[in-house]
């Protein structure tokens, strides 16, 4: 039987009309291990200790990734080129920027984060790694590399945050009503319906959260020493300063961190500042201070302030003095452990300015009544050069008084001890 | 345990003569293999959320010296054997001298008795619902040879084990050398293949008797990993360090998993 015999009688059309189901059929069952990846990951107590003395966990929850943000994913999708087992390390290398199997829900095109490292790569952080991730160099890349990669911030977590889990389950049940009196059809809801939904009540990180990735390197005083950073104009690399090195100590003594620190959103974040809130970008474009563009130039200092409902009126130029307001100033560090008053690096403080006049002034003071006290207070009165004396014998042209030597203290005479009270005394008080 | 019994292990290494060239053998190791220390976990955190680690403190006798995921020099196996060190003693797979028929039981490590409660002891299914899983993973309880009835191997709160520690901690190099001999006498380097106890045909363990489900039964039988391994040639009994092996190491396709 040939091919062309089965298509022209009535089996042709059975078969196609079988083909034509069981693809439907297989079509809508979303299955994110086509590999079997979790036949092996899935199990619990994968571990090794490597050559570095790490323990090595291979075991992945599988019911945590197919909650999580990749849950949709296959394992291959990122892990591109592993077929082989035992792993090659760099066969299962990542690269963020590559794309997915997964459609970007509103224009159906295939996903990916190219676009975010992409403006990633433009930052200040641009240096760090963006492929060739794999668990097995994570310690390579803690040892060598400064600049954050995007696994030092991001991991792979829940879909839908545990604490908003209840308020989306909720949401979600009235999607049919809600959503359902524009949207009609089960269709449209199914695609975008939890895509919406999950951003509608609330964000993933609250902006302390956000915050505690950025501290955790730049509160690092004795890594962030290490830190070089590029000249705007001529790409010179230089050693960071002391303010740098402590922009996060000012940040925290500043209201906007205390805000935060005490629940109250409103706080300005690290992001808030440095990596804004834009349609235009993918908050992941921190820039030096000195480029034009970035958000943190005087120059647009006052867009940037202005973004938010406490600061509206700096976007007026007559207020734009305000937001010069220094947010890392260096006043507000403390003299904590390490640090040394003769640390001029601190210069830049005019506390700490003052301080190198008026210090010396006030040991100058000092030792000079000390001396006074010690070598000159026996002396003759101290006769002033203009003004009294001077005057009277000068202006009013009379002659000069003879100084008199000091009276000698009188003796004092010792009161009488209790007992020696004559007793008549005592006896008429008696009375 | 009856009181005053002796472990077979323990009668074993009372009677080990290591030859001379078993202690240049442990000479060797000891020099080679100066004592793993785990390092502190990587401020830098693993994408994907992983297992909770293992319990590294166990009260038997050989991770006194051994990590509790000891297993690091072949590749393609030390993940798998250390996730077995779970839930089976190192004896069960270290330490069959010929001649002598075990049978298998769970052995609990703080009662130092075999375990009576089996139900649901046995780690197979990964689904989400088994929590079975858990059981094994939390309890100090393992699946240990035991030789007319006795419990065969030693914990670290034996008598032997703590005559072994005392002459350990004053022993100098040469006499550390002859005691590593002497306790490795009785062992065998390579546990058994997967098959041994993977198998439908006669296996080491009893799974049944070990409170195995006719689920679990298959699938330990029938186990498709264990059916991949066997597409591998046989390990070398003398395989250097995993860092040096990586390039030559035996490498099979994953769909293999399918034939």
């Amino acid at each position: 039987m040939t091919l062309k015999s089965i298509l022209n009688g009535w089996q042709g059309l059975l078969y196609i009309l079988f083909f034509t189901f069981s693809l439907q059929l297989g079509a809508k069952e979303r299955h994110s291990d086509p590999d079997g990846c979790f036949s092996c990951h899935a199990l619990p107590g994968l571990e090794f200790v490597d050559k570095d003395g790490i323990l090595r966990v291979a075991s992945i929850i599988k019911e945590h990734y197919y909650s999580s943000l990749h849950g949709s994913i296959p394992c291959k999708d990122c892990h591109r080129k592993i077929t082989d087992y035992p792993h090659k390390v760099e066969n299962g290398y990542v690269d963020c920027s590559s794309s997915c199997h997964l459609n970007e829900p509103s224009n159906g095109e295939r996903f990916s984060h190219k676009p975010i490292v992409e403006e990633f790569e433009k930052s200040v952080h641009g240096e760090a790694w963006t492929k060739d991730f794999a668990g097995g160099n994570r310690l390579e890349e803690e040892s060598k590399i400064l600049d954050p990669s995007c696994r030092r911030c991001h991991v792979n977590t829940l879909y839908i945050p545990e604490e908003q889990n209840e308020l989306f389950m909720e949401s979600f049940a009235h999607t049919d009503t809600e959503c359902g009196t524009c949207h009609e059809g089960d269709v449209w809801r199914n695609q975008f319906g939890g895509h919406i939904l999950r951003r509608l009540i609330g964000t993933r990180w609250k902006k302390n959260e956000s915050n505690q990735y950025c501290i955790d390197c730049h509160a690092d005083h004795s890594k962030m020493e290490k830190v070089e950073v590029e000249d705007f104009e001529t790409k010179e690399k230089s050693k960071v300063d002391f303010r740098w090195v402590r922009a996060v100590d000012s940040y925290q003594r500043s209201l906007h961190s205390r805000l935060l620190v005490t629940g109250v959103e409103e706080g300005a974040s690290c992001m808030d500042c440095h990596s804004p809130s834009d349609q235009s970008s993918f908050r992941h474009l921190i820039l030096a201070d000195e480029d034009p563009k970035s958000s943190t130039h005087p120059d647009t200092l006052n867009k940037t302030c202005g973004q938010s409902s406490c600061h509206e009126f700096s976007k007026n130029n007559l207020n734009t003095g305000f937001v010069n307001t220094d947010q890392h100033d260096l006043d507000l560090v403390r003299y904590t452990q390490g640090m040394s008053f003769f640390d001029f690096d601190r210069l830049e403080s005019y506390w700490q300015r003052s301080l190198y006049i008026i210090i010396p002034l006030l040991v100058g003071f000092f030792l000079g009544g000390i001396y006074w006290v010690v070598f000159q207070r026996k002396n003759k009165t101290q006769a002033p050069i203009i003004g009294n004396d001077h005057f009277e014998r000068v202006i009013i042209g009379r002659k000069k008084r003879k100084t008199k030597p000091r009276a000698k203290p009188v003796k004092k005479v010792q009161a009488k001890e209790p007992d020696e009270i004559p007793p008549d005394t005592e006896a008429s008080d008696d009375k | 345990m009856q009181a005053g019994a002796v472990p077979l292990f323990s009668q074993y290494i009372e009677a080990s003569q290591p030859s001379t060239k078993d202690i240049e053998s442990s000479r060797q190791l000891l020099e080679k293999n100066q004592p793993k220390k785990l390092r502190e976990p990587l401020s830098l955190k693993p994408f994907h959320q992983r297992q909770k680690e293992p319990i590294l403190d166990s009260k038997a006798f050989c991770t006194r010296c051994h990590l509790s995921v000891p297993h690091s020099r072949i590749l393609r196996s030390r993940a798998f054997l250390n996730m077995h060190t779970q839930y089976i003693a190192c004896e069960t797979c270290h330490f069959r001298p010929e001649g002598i028929s075990f049978n298998y039981r769970w052995f609990n490590f703080d009662s130092q008795n075999a375990e009576t409660n089996i139900a649901g002891r046995l780690h197979v299914d990964t689904d989400k619902d088994d929590t079975t899983q858990l059981v094994a993973r939390t309890a100090n309880v393992k699946i240990s040879p035991f030789y007319q009835g006795q419990p065969v191997l030693m914990t670290y709160q034996d008598a032997k084990a703590k005559e072994i520690k005392e002459q350990w901690k004053s022993a100098n190099e040469q006499e550390k050398t002859k005691l590593h001999a002497v306790i490795h006498g009785p062992l065998q380097t390579k546990g058994p293949r997967c098959d041994v106890c993977h198998t439908p045909k006669k296996s080491l363990l009893n799974f049944t008797l070990l409170g195995a489900t006719d689920k679990q039964l298959s699938k330990l039988q029938y186990n498709t990993i264990a059916d991949f391994f066997k597409h591998y040639q046989p390990e070398g009994a003398e395989q250097p360090e995993a860092s040096q092996t990586e390039s030559k190491e035996q490498r099979i396709r994953i769909t293999d998993l399918l034939r």
